[in-house]
């Protein structure tokens, strides 16, 4: 990319040398109710504590972010990602390292940790099912996602390997603390997608978007999916006849990342402090079914609202957090493999 | 020579009947009551002003164009229900109609396909038929880069090849300047002659009509004026109408008040003393010369007459204004019996 | 008849001066807003830092990459295919319906291009589904057993993307349909052609370089398709836009990007090649163009033969195949749950409310239309005049200038967007509307140059000459002969390129930004974890918008005769 940055770059001003009149801050993360829960729970509240205007963005595409970066036209502070977003903008060195004399993290859960990124919220990859066709009780563990005698019909899975490579192993008896072991073999690798493509002609719907899996289900064109527990639970609000399985999940974090050469560093440092505090975290499972980084934000929580997260102690004894770096250095060779897999 | 070349195309002209044909666009009768027959190897034209009907029958007769009432017949077959591409009628369109985008062998070949004839004869009809339009040597050119008399001779070909019941041809000659038409008229006649096949012809050229034609039906706001033998028609016209209409007329009445009509080649200056059935007294307005006579364009009262008479030096001292006497015999005045 | 003066200028060396003049502001302006910016990154694909081939050795050896390929080359010909299948009939029935009626079917046959490709999607799925309104009927009118599984597989890609391409066939074709003379398919009659015939050997061959317009560009358009595929198709459907999008967007693997880019862009370059030498794309292009017919295509006077009403009624069955989905949109926008169902089980105003109370909504459509008549007027402006200046030069440099104007639509638009993003953003242009506007013109004006080109094919140049010679001057015979003789087909490049700005969100993710985000790109937000049926109540507020605007041109023009 250097070549085209010579290139392009020259004779180039540096961007956002206009510094504020008065404080502001831009947030950028993926609009829908996520962000419209992010602005409830904490842009707006943080905002009117400081005084500090926020200016909402949306669609931080990794891509453009270094962009933005390698043509010093950032316009963002924070930017909201996945860990898959994260590792890979770490690799690129797009994100500032987020030292504890910055944020204070020491409260938050081990797992979630990220030197490059302030972990926001924790949601998981679990089973939903259809209570319609299955009255009796559903498929509790991945081992039962993949029985298909026991729990006949069509699911959905995702089109991309991550999450369902984990699910497959644990179905296939591996323990929970191996899972990277296993993969990281080419036998074990190849024992997942053996697993995934022995599912192969029971799945009807690969869903390349969250809203997918519900939408299967709730129409009826799957009778089960793995999916996001925050979508599901937004389903189930809306009176879809379907439940979830929390006998074992997958638990991936958000993170909140400042962009190497955000215009507004300072403001974006206390946001972060503020949206990590515990009584902060609790707020945001008011709006969307995501879970706190922090065991400290369930004294702020009810019971009612506890059971709808995926990370309270107990789920997270049965969940296993994706492994964002083993998926950051295995990400294109497992996505081939996975697709040439789906292609047969 | 024309047997010969007939059975070599294998051509056969049918006859035609048409029975009592009506056709109206809404309100507008378009045809009234036709009644045509049409003989075997016959060279029929439509002759009428626009919107007489001339193409519209023609149309109807192909199958373009489907009518109210009546009963169409070739070579003794009723076809009024028969679609157009099972009827075996070819026609020449005005514009030709030739397919851009193929050659003028696949144009010609075009209606063979259509028939499934066999390759080996198909090949060699086509051959035939463009030798017989002398256009052998442009088999594999585009219609687009043909003149138009070539573009015309395909046509012709396009039609003659699928061995046609009847050859239908709709102001063919209407896009050729002068020449051109009047050589092809001729080599027309002279195809028509050799291969022995019916033509329904439509032009409104009354020359024209004249050259190529066996019979002639003129027509006038979708009805048959009359029909009949050439010079039936311009010695023996029914009508005024059809008098004026094939050759020049003259108008006028007799002592009854009843019109009659003189061709004005039937007119001649009156010789001292001559005795003759009819006399006209009339004033010169002008005198036109046409090579091999001269026409007198006269005034009597408020008729006006023409006549052509042979040169002469006395004809040629005509003043604007100066008396003249016209004389015709009875024989050569056209009654127009029971008609308009 | 007319003799066509031939296209070659031999003797007189100014037009062809004036024809460079003419293409020289198209090659300047994709030079600098495609070529460079593009080049610039497919350059990355033989590494960042030093030389390498392990990219395209990649390719080569991992055998997803030759799979996609593949994948992306087969449907994108199936689609083509198909599209020309059933716009036949559709062309058919524009050409043989009264003027009124036609108006009316032409907004059918465009009204997909109002939706959204998410809300199209969505509707089809619900539509396709297992459990969907289609099977039900099916399985209600007991026709069949089994749901049949029409999504999520090849049929649904097939399906989403003939709906949508259908259109680019549909206009050249009609417009090849109208200049049939009409005594051609009389003279095939007498020669006892039935329809079959008259179809195979005279209308398919007379609407041959229509179609081939049309073709063309479904078939490049459907080499970039990535939404509907991914949405509406399975795995084995997997195209190679999807794969490029990832490794620009999720992988940051833009050398590998780039080096598919490549790839991609060599084997459609093959394929065009050879498609050329095979058919004979130039002859067909030039063999036919109608000349001043007589006779403007009809039904005959005997009324639809057998033949026509089937094809009449195939075509009626395209159009209901093209506004079924449109249809449910309005339903399912009145729906109170954001779960998308047909019939919704209650109703409410919901989605309409966001839709008014949100500003984003209406700011996004403003600059949505801002965008759209920039990349409109550019586009238009330089494709006509390089389609004009093009068909005036030498038959050597005609195909490759072809090529350069035609290869926008075969380049993935995020290569294009990235590309462009290093290059303006210094320049601190990132964010107007304008400068999307410019760049949705680098998309659009392909779709110009093919409808215009197709439409110059059919112009006499005589005419030119005659105006020339009554001593119009060059502007002026343009204006008052050319112009309205190429009108359908500046027109059709017009409506192509509206459309190819208004729905477009990748180029939209890259070059705006809170203050100028588009429509779409407002639908697009949220996409990754929910549809907000409110993009559903945008597209019917968007339908509703056209149906008015339309509606009122009927009555004025009414009026008016």
């Amino acid at each position: 990319m250097k070549t085209i940055k010579t290139m392009l770059l020259a004779g180039a001003f540096a961007a956002g040398a206009l510094a504020a009149q008065a404080e502001e801050m831009v947030f950028a993360s993926w609009g829908g109710s996520y962000q419209e829960a992010i602005s409830k729970a904490w842009l707006q509240p943080f905002s009117e504590e400081t005084g500090i205007d926020i200016i909402e963005d949306t669609e931080p595409e990794v891509a453009r972010i270094k962009a933005m970066v390698e043509t010093n036209s950032l316009e963002w502070d924070v930017v909201t990602g996945g860990g898959s977003t994260l590792m890979r903008g770490v690799a690129y060195d797009l994100f500032e390292p987020i030292t504890e004399e910055m944020v204070d993290q020491s409260h938050v859960i081990e797992g979630a940790k990220n030197e490059y990124g302030v972990p926001s919220e924790i949601f998981s990859t679990v089973i939903g099912y259809s209570k319609e066709a299955f009255p009796d009780g559903g498929p509790q563990t991945f081992a039962d996602f993949w029985d298909v005698e026991k729990f006949p019909g069509k699911r959905a899975l995702p089109d991309r390997a991550a999450t369902v490579l984990e699910a497959a192993l644990l179905a296939d008896g591996v323990a929970p603390t191996d899972i990277y072991k296993v993969l990281d073999t080419e036998e074990g690798f190849q024992r997942a997608l053996d697993k995934v493509s022995s599912l192969r002609e029971h799945v009807a719907v690969w869903w390349s978007s969250g809203a997918q899996p519900v939408q299967a289900l709730g129409s009826g064109e799957v009778v089960m999916a793995l999916g996001w527990n925050g979508r599901f639970q937004a389903g189930m609000d809306e009176g879809l006849d379907i439940e979830m399985s929390w006998a074992e999940s997958i638990a991936q974090v958000g993170y909140f990342m400042i962009p190497r050469g955000a215009p507004n560093r300072e403001q974006a440092i206390k946001f972060l402090n503020y949206m990590v505090q515990p009584e902060a975290q609790s707020r945001f499972s008011e709006y969307v079914a995501y879970g706190p980084v922090t065991d400290k934000a369930w004294e702020f929580i009810d019971d009612e609202r506890k059971a709808r997260l995926p990370s309270t102690p107990e789920r997270l004894e049965n969940a296993i957090f994706m492994d964002i770096a083993w998926w950051a250095d295995n990400a294109t060779s497992a996505s081939e493999k996975y697709t040439q897999m789906l292609q047969k | 020579m024309e047997n010969s070349s007939s059975a070599r195309y294998g051509l056969q002209g049918r006859p035609v009947t048409i029975t009592g044909l009506n056709k109206s666009y809404g309100n507008l009768r378009v045809l009234h009551d036709i009644h045509l027959d049409i003989a075997a190897g016959e060279f029929c034209t439509l002759l009428g002003a626009s919107g007489s009907g001339k193409t519209t029958m023609l149309k109807v007769l192909a199958g373009f164009e489907p009518f109210d009432e009546g009963r169409l017949e070739v070579g003794g077959r009723d076809i009024s229900n028969v679609p157009v591409s099972k009827r075996n009628i070819g026609m020449v369109f005005q514009n030709y109609a030739l397919f851009p985008h193929m050659s003028v062998r696949e144009n010609v070949s075009f209606g063979l396909d259509m028939r499934k004839v066999p390759g080996e004869e198909r090949r060699k009809r086509v051959d035939e038929v463009l030798e017989l339009v002398s256009l052998q040597d442009f088999a594999d050119r585009l219609p687009g880069s043909l003149s138009g008399g070539q573009q015309q001779r395909v046509a012709l070909a396009r039609a003659l090849v699928i061995r046609p019941d009847i050859l239908l041809m709709d102001e063919p000659l209407g896009a050729l300047d002068k020449n051109l038409r009047q050589s092809i008229q001729l080599q027309l006649k002279q195809l028509h002659r050799e291969l022995g096949v019916t033509i329904v012809y439509v032009t409104h050229d009354q020359e024209e009509a004249l050259h190529l034609s066996d019979n002639i039906v003129i027509m006038d706001e979708g009805r048959i004026k009359q029909s009949g033998p050439v010079r039936e028609l311009y010695f023996k016209p029914n009508s005024s109408f059809v008098a004026c209409f094939l050759g020049e007329c003259n108008l006028l009445k007799d002592t009854n008040g009843r019109e009659f009509g003189i061709r004005p080649e039937d007119i001649r200056l009156r010789a001292q003393g001559e005795k003759a059935a009819h006399l006209v007294n009339a004033n010169v307005e002008t005198v036109v010369f046409t090579g091999a006579a001269s026409k007198i364009i006269a005034r009597a009262n408020d008729t006006v007459i023409s006549a052509n008479v042979a040169n002469s030096a006395a004809v040629e001292g005509l003043e604007r204004g100066a008396p003249v006497e016209f004389a015709f015999d009875e024989e050569r005045v056209l009654r127009f019996g029971t008609a308009t | 008849m007319s003799e066509k003066a031939p296209m070659k200028i031999t003797s007189n060396k100014r037009p062809v001066f004036w024809a460079w003049i003419a293409v020289a502001p198209l090659l300047v302006f994709l030079g600098v807003l495609f070529f460079f910016p593009v080049l610039s990154l497919l350059g990355i694909s033989f590494g960042e830092d030093q030389l390498t081939f392990e990219h395209y050795l990649r390719i080569g050896e991992v055998p997803i990459y030759r799979r996609v390929l593949l994948n992306t080359f087969v449907i994108s010909a199936l689609v083509t295919l198909l599209c020309v299948i059933v716009s036949y009939p559709v062309a058919y029935l524009l050409a043989t319906v009264s003027p009124k009626v036609r108006k009316i079917l032409f907004i059918v046959v465009l009204l997909p291009f109002w939706t959204s490709a998410l809300v199209r999607t969505t509707a089809w799925i619900i539509l396709l589904q297992r459990k969907g309104v289609l099977n039900d009927l099916l399985t209600g009118a007991g026709l069949i057993d089994e749901p049949i599984a029409f999504v999520y597989n090849l049929s649904g890609v097939l399906i989403g993307m003939t709906h949508v391409l259908m259109p680019f066939v549909v206009l050249p074709l009609f417009a090849a349909f109208i200049n049939i003379d009409r005594t051609l398919i009389e003279a095939a009659e007498g020669l006892g052609a039935g329809p079959y015939s008259i179809g195979r050997r005279v209308i398919m061959p007379l609407t041959a370089p229509g179609v081939i317009a049309g073709a063309t560009i479904v078939f490049l358009n459907s080499i970039g398709y990535y939404i509907t595929p991914a949405l509406m198709g399975g795995p084995g459907q997997t195209m190679i836009a999807m794969l490029i999008a990832d490794n620009i967007n999720r992988d940051l693997n833009w050398s590998l990007a780039a080096a598919l880019s490549v790839v991609l862009l060599l084997c459609t370059v093959a394929i065009f090649v050879v498609f050329q030498r095979v058919f004979g794309l130039e002859r067909l292009l030039t063999g036919s163009a109608s000349r001043g017919s007589t006779a403007k295509f009809s039904i005959g006077n005997n009324g639809r033969t057998g033949g026509g009403w089937l094809t009449f009624a195939c075509g009626v069955a395209v159009l209901i195949f093209l506004i079924a989905p449109i249809l449910i949109v309005f339903p399912m926008s009145l729906g109170s749950s954001p779960f998308l169902s047909f019939p919704p089980e209650s109703y409410s105003l919901r989605w309409f409310h966001n839709l008014f109370e949100e500003a984003k909504w209406m700011r996004g459509v403003f600059n949505s239309l801002q965008a759209a008549a920039v990349a409109v007027s550019f586009s238009v402006v330089l494709g006509t005049l390089a389609a004009i200046g093009t068909m005036r030069l030498g038959r050597r440099m005609r195909p490759w200038l072809e090529t350069v104007f035609i290869l926008p639509m075969v380049i993935p638009v995020i290569i294009l967007s990235v590309g462009l993003f290093y290059m303006l953003a210094p320049l601190g242009v990132i964010g107007n509307p304008a400068t999307l506007g410019l760049a949705h013109s680098v998309l659009a004006v392909p779709y110009v140059f093919i409808t215009v080109r197709a439409s110059l094919v059919g112009f006499d140049r005589n005419l030119e000459l005659a105006a020339l010679n009554l001593g119009a001057s060059w502007p002026v015979m343009f204006r008052r002969i050319m112009l309205p003789a190429i009108m359908p087909g500046v027109a059709a490049g017009a409506v192509f390129a509206f459309i190819q700005s208004f729905d477009d969100v990748v180029l939209a993710l890259f070059l705006t930004n809170i203050r100028s985000r588009t429509l779409p790109r407002v639908m697009f937000e949220g996409m990754v974890h929910e549809i907000d049926p409110t993009i559903i109540a945008a597209s019917a507020m968007i339908i509703m918008l056209t149906l008015t605007l339309l509606a009122i041109n009927l009555i004025l023009s009414r009026r008016q005769s």
